[in-house]
């Protein structure tokens, strides 16, 4: 998840530098942004990366996912209480995927005499 | 920021547009509960069975896929342009971007209906009319399970998406919005956050096995 928060900020801090007048270019630029990626995400699933194909994917949707939230929900610079919430819905999140794949995969199965 | 009079639970105007907000990101969050228990059922199903999620995804229809992305990514900016028109005060401005975004809805929902039908015709819907020939019978109906359960919870939360812009526009008529534009922006973090789960289900139900 660092790596597109990373690319984010970055894409986001370069246009607030350049425009400071009206939020409509930065949205406009969110937008182009979001329809390049999809494109990309749907060339790279006809490329072959073997098991990275799903984490090319998963990558990306979360970068799209993170530009809509911080420009589209202005989670960015939003209070800190509503971006503790947020933060603290997808940590819950991926609990739920760490601990439940744990659990599928540590079990071994019982074997009663 | 407003000038409108507040609730007496609230100091002011500024503390009670912010707990307006909160509480509508705390019920995004219960929404993510709901979708991540289908999110981890199709993880778990993945795993065990992928040659049948990858045979399932290649009768979903990319070309459709893609173009309902687009549609949808199109709705949020629409929806954004909507939010911040309210935050000017432009009536006008506030109907045309609601309109738009509801149209793009409407779009968006057409397609998931044509592939929808597709898939009855084909007898790719689970239950006693499914048939399919290849090993993978049993857990390629897992797999559109999935695939009917997700998009169709994601259609309804549409269906109420488009209701809550139809309620906005009449009320937008009548220049409810002047002073106070939060209505518009809580529909607009809800009409954002339905996007953001079709952005995940795009790839993970369209795009796996392309390469193969």
């Amino acid at each position: 998840m660092d790596f597109p928060i990373s690319i984010t900020l970055f894409i986001g801090t370069t246009l607030m530098s350049t425009d400071h007048e009206s939020p409509l270019k930065l949205y406009a630029t969110i937008f182009g942004v979001l329809l390049g990626l999809t494109g990309l995400t749907v060339a790279v699933a006809y490329l072959d990366l073997g098991p990275l194909n799903t984490l090319v994917a998963l990558g990306i949707a979360s970068t799209k996912a993170i530009l809509v939230m911080f420009y589209f929900m202005h989670l960015k610079g939003s209070d800190k209480t509503i971006q503790v919430f947020a933060s603290a819905g997808f940590a819950w999140l991926a609990l739920f995927v760490v601990i439940f794949l744990a659990d599928i995969y540590t079990r071994t199965p019982i074997h009663l005499p | 920021m407003s000038t409108h009079t507040h609730a007496h639970q609230f100091d002011t105007p500024q503390q009670q547009h912010q707990a307006t907000r909160l509480g509508m990101w705390a019920f995004l969050i219960t929404e993510v509960m709901l979708f991540s228990g289908m999110f981890v059922a199709y993880i778990l199903y993945r795993t065990w069975y992928p040659e049948a999620f990858i045979e399932g995804s290649s009768h979903l229809d990319v070309m459709l896929g893609t173009i309902n992305t687009l549609v949808l990514i199109s709705s949020s900016f629409t929806m954004v342009l909507a939010v911040h028109a309210a935050a000017e005060g432009k009536k006008q401005a506030i109907q045309k971007n609601l309109v738009l975004t509801l149209v793009l809805g409407l779009v968006f929902l057409g397609i998931k209906a044509v592939e929808y039908s597709h898939k009855f015709h084909d007898h790719l819907v689970p239950g006693p009319n499914f048939a399919h020939e290849g090993i993978h019978g049993g857990h390629l109906q897992l797999f559109y399970s999935l695939y009917f359960a997700m998009t169709g919870t994601h259609a309804f939360h549409m269906i109420i998406g488009m209701g809550l812009l139809v309620y906005l526009f009449i009320r937008a008529g009548k220049g409810a919005f002047n002073k106070d534009h939060t209505a518009v922006e809580l529909v607009g973090l809800y009409w954002h956050f339905v996007d953001l789960v079709w952005i995940f289900l795009f790839p993970l139900l369209y795009l796996l096995g392309r390469h193969l």
